[in-house]
């Protein structure tokens, strides 16, 4: 396999300077490790860049230093530095940390961090609990923001709407990611002069770093990071009034918070409730089928008949 | 891109040498497990290895590396008998998910989560830990929604095997219904919590919503959890589990609403000119479909089955009549 020569070789590379007690140079690592000395000179030293970089990415610090009069520089990595003594953690910290973790799956980052926890503790991490928790997963573009983000550095991506259709150009200053279900991006979006958030679901190909060194732009204070919930909640664009059916009316209340304003005598509730965008809103009422009826404004009872409408006059052949 | 896959493979062989020094009475189906690595996967890790270890590479300079009996056997790495420490990845992604587990209502591990929590940036690279902290707290990850107060009861349910009396509101009926259930996992997908149990109703396996149980009243009686129950099978949420009684469904989405493909658990899309889609999905009811389809109007279209295109055509008519009083 080509895989394990370059894992042969980088495994070794990063035994060698964890195991040196002084800084070895370029020459003695191409001496020591086999697989280098197979190269011609030029071949060698960009390997030899390439996997410095990997080991780096592994995130190991290769400690550089000057080691004589003419300045060559000698390499290694400071075990105290680069491995985990024992962080320190009681069982029940490592239960409950473990109760987090398995979210991430095996081989996550979150499940590998774990493992590396439960080694240097000393404490065994326990098996499964009785829930499973989301599989929350760090892709590449997850980490690229995760840069932007520490970096203070605007990205770019190709961004279709809910409303589909062709993706278009977005650069934004990213402010925060969130999860729920599904990661989104929240954000301020130049062009437009507006905090949006962008799921990243709906994010084309793959998020860039704008180039350039330094930060781009201030972040805002956490407080203002706005996680929308549903089409009531956010910036409110009216306020609705829907009737649910008995067996309904519970479940509209838990989820939304509404404000209950009456009790008919059927046993169906009228609630009111803030809307953010009337349109999903109308969408979330027709949902109900006959077990919610929206009551106010008018143009909210217009925009739940007129998706109900078209569907209930389909015949069969049409569905195509 | 078989260079990041090289790189992911020695990130967990670093961390499986330790490991597996650190745990000798591990079997290979335990290393296994934790690693979320199949048996063929840990002996071409091992057969690496075997190569590996110092200069100037003779048979005492080699890493020890074999799979014996049951066990793997790994010395000869005094340099690795720890770990790397966390990477910055790996500790938000701890941070993170710590801390929403920690604000789930009922969590009484939440102290000792926030006790662990805080001690992580010791064990991040030098450097690094200033930039996780700052990062973590701009990243969060929700895993609760309102209604979600009965998780407590149901996780204590799950852990003692206690049969629950729930109230339970099916949407596709709408109809509110009392059944003994007994829980058996709690998994959280897309989303919402969904408990997975034995409905005494039917004697299946089934899964409900939690924010759909009204109320969870604990009963006197404990349960045997059925012989076959594999948790495992819910391990990317409740909906990918494919039963006997599914049915197959094709939609196609006009771009407006394309959103479906986000919510809804599909086997199979195709891109359709003019930014529309395909996708065919496996479920055993089609009302909650239904009522999805309501949401979407006329930008969604049911390809088949015809049962399914006349239940919303029924669906649409019964809700419209309440507009036309």
């Amino acid at each position: 396999m080509a895989g394990n020569d370059k894992i042969e070789r980088l495994f070794n590379l990063i035994s060698l300077l964890l195991d040196t007690r002084r800084p070895l140079t370029v020459n003695d690592i191409r001496e020591k490790i086999p697989s280098y000395g197979d190269h011609t000179d030029d071949a060698f030293h960009r390997m030899f860049e390439r996997d410095k970089n990997d080991v780096r990415d592994l995130g190991f610090v290769i400690e550089q230093e000057d080691i004589d009069a003419w300045g060559e520089t000698g390499y290694r990595i400071r075990r105290q530095e680069a491995l985990l003594d024992d962080p320190g953690f009681a069982p029940d910290e490592m239960a409950a940390l473990s109760l987090a973790a398995q979210a991430w799956g095996g081989g996550a980052d979150g499940s590998l961090g774990l493992l590396k926890l439960s080694v240097g503790s000393g404490v065994a991490e326990p098996g499964s609990t009785g829930w499973l928790l989301p599989r929350v997963t760090l892709d590449r573009n997850i980490a690229v923001l995760f840069e932007a983000i520490v970096g203070r550095k605007r990205v770019r991506f190709e961004y279709r709407t809910g409303g589909g259709g062709e993706p278009h150009a977005r650069e934004i200053e990213p402010h925060g990611l969130y999860h729920r279900g599904t990661w989104y991006l929240a954000g301020y979006d130049r062009a437009r002069d507006a905090l949006r958030n962008f799921k990243l679901a709906r994010v084309a190909g793959p998020i860039e770093l704008t180039p350039g060194r330094g930060p781009d732009f201030e972040p805002p204070s956490k407080a203002e990071l706005g996680i929308p919930h549903g089409p009531w909640e956010g910036e409110t664009e009216g306020v609705a009034r829907v009737a649910f059916s008995p067996d309904t009316a519970w479940w509209a209340e838990r989820r939304t918070g509404a404000r209950r304003i009456e009790e008919r005598g059927d046993g169906w509730v009228t609630l009111e409730m803030p809307v953010a965008e009337m349109d999903s809103f109308a969408g979330w009422v027709a949902g109900f089928a006959d077990a919610a009826v929206a009551l106010e404004p008018p143009e909210l009872r217009a925009a739940v008949a007129a998706r109900l409408q078209p569907l209930a006059a389909r015949r069969s052949r049409d569905a195509g | 891109m078989p260079a990041e896959r090289t790189t992911e493979r020695l990130k967990r062989i670093l961390v499986l040498v330790p490991w597996v020094m650190a745990h000798q009475e591990a079997t290979v189906s335990e290393v296994c497990e934790r690693f979320g690595i199949t048996r063929d996967e840990l002996a071409s890790d091992v057969d690496v290895l075997m190569m590996c270890g110092l200069p100037p590479f003779g048979p005492g300079d080699l890493i020890e590396a074999f799979i014996e009996e049951d066990h793997v056997q790994i010395g000869m790495a005094d340099y690795l008998t720890k770990p790397p420490r966390l990477t910055r990845a790996e500790a938000i992604a701890l941070l993170v998910m710590g801390r929403a587990v920690a604000a789930l209502p009922g969590m009484e591990e939440a102290a000792s989560l926030r006790n662990a929590l805080g001690k992580l940036a010791g064990a991040v690279s030098p450097g690094e830990a200033e930039r996780a902290t700052e990062l973590a707290a701009r990243v969060a990850v929700e895993l609760g929604a309102a209604g979600d107060d009965l998780l407590a009861g149901l996780r204590h349910a799950v852990d003692e095997h206690r049969r629950l009396r729930i109230t339970y509101y099916t949407s596709g009926r709408d109809e509110m219904t009392e059944r003994d259930i007994d829980p058996l996992l709690l998994c959280a997908s897309l989303g919402y919590w969904y408990v997975i149990a034995v409905d005494h109703k039917s004697g299946e396996e089934r899964t409900f919503r939690v924010d759909r149980i009204r109320d969870a009243v604990p009963t006197a009686d404990v349960f045997t959890p059925p012989p076959g129950f594999d948790p495992s099978r819910y391990t990317d949420g409740p909906f990918f589990t494919p039963s006997s009684r599914d049915l197959l469904v094709t939609l196609d989405l006009d771009p407006e609403a394309a959103w479906i493909r986000e919510v809804v658990p599909f086997e199979h899309e195709k891109e359709l000119p003019g930014g529309r889609y395909r996708i065919e999905l496996r479920t055993p009811h089609l009302a909650w479909l239904v009522r999805l389809l309501l949401s979407a109007g006329e930008a969604s279209h049911v390809v088949e089955p015809a049962e399914l295109q006349e239940a919303v055509r029924d669906a649409a008519a019964r809700a419209l009549a309440l507009y036309e009083r």
